[in-house]
């Protein structure tokens, strides 16, 4: 039970890991854009 | 001339002139001043820009690889904080908004999991209830 629980927590974190590599990847592709644009 | 009225004159003309160069100093300094300043915020920004860029790089490393080799870091945040007063592009700062918010997300899940791992459990072997008692 235990460790079952702890499975479904690391799993929900590699879950919010994906999402929040996604979402610093789209940040850091915008902020290259902005200083590029000289910003 | 009078030689009274004649210093006089001097005495004005060398008081304007002085006048003048006064004026014309105080707005050359105070112009550099400004041109400082400027700078110093120009540099500033491109810091912290720098700053920001690098730390977005990181937190994708810290978020782990796809495959899941190994487990997620507490991302950072310390540049964000720093930059957050600065004025961007609309775009930019949804985007940089998004990513911390969920950065915070992912910190907080990192850390009920080490607190969990971290925490002695007393297992009830009673299959109907299915109850575990943490011991503290």
């Amino acid at each position: 039970m235990r460790a079952s629980y702890l499975n479904l927590l690391v799993d929900s974190s590699h879950t919010t890991a994906d999402q929040a590599r996604q979402a610093f990847r789209n940040a850091r592709d915008q902020l290259a854009e902005y200083r590029a644009r000289g910003g | 001339m009078d030689p009274l009225l004649l210093e006089v004159l001097r005495f004005g003309t060398a008081i304007l002139a002085g006048g003048l160069v006064a004026v014309i100093a105080q707005r050359i300094a105070f112009r550099h001043a400004q041109d400082l300043a400027d700078a110093e915020r120009a540099h500033r920004r491109a810091s912290l820009l720098e700053a920001l860029a690098h730390e977005l790089e990181e937190n994708i490393g810290r978020a782990g690889p796809h495959e899941r080799t190994r487990a997620p870091i507490r991302v950072s945040q310390s540049a964000w904080i720093d930059a957050r007063g600065m004025d961007l592009d609309d775009h930019l700062s949804a985007a940089l908004r998004d990513a911390y918010a969920i950065g915070e997300d992912l910190n907080s899940r990192i850390a009920i999991v080490d607190a969990f791992a971290a925490t002695a459990i007393a297992a009830v072997r009673d299959p109907r209830w299915h109850r575990c008692a943490r011991v503290t």
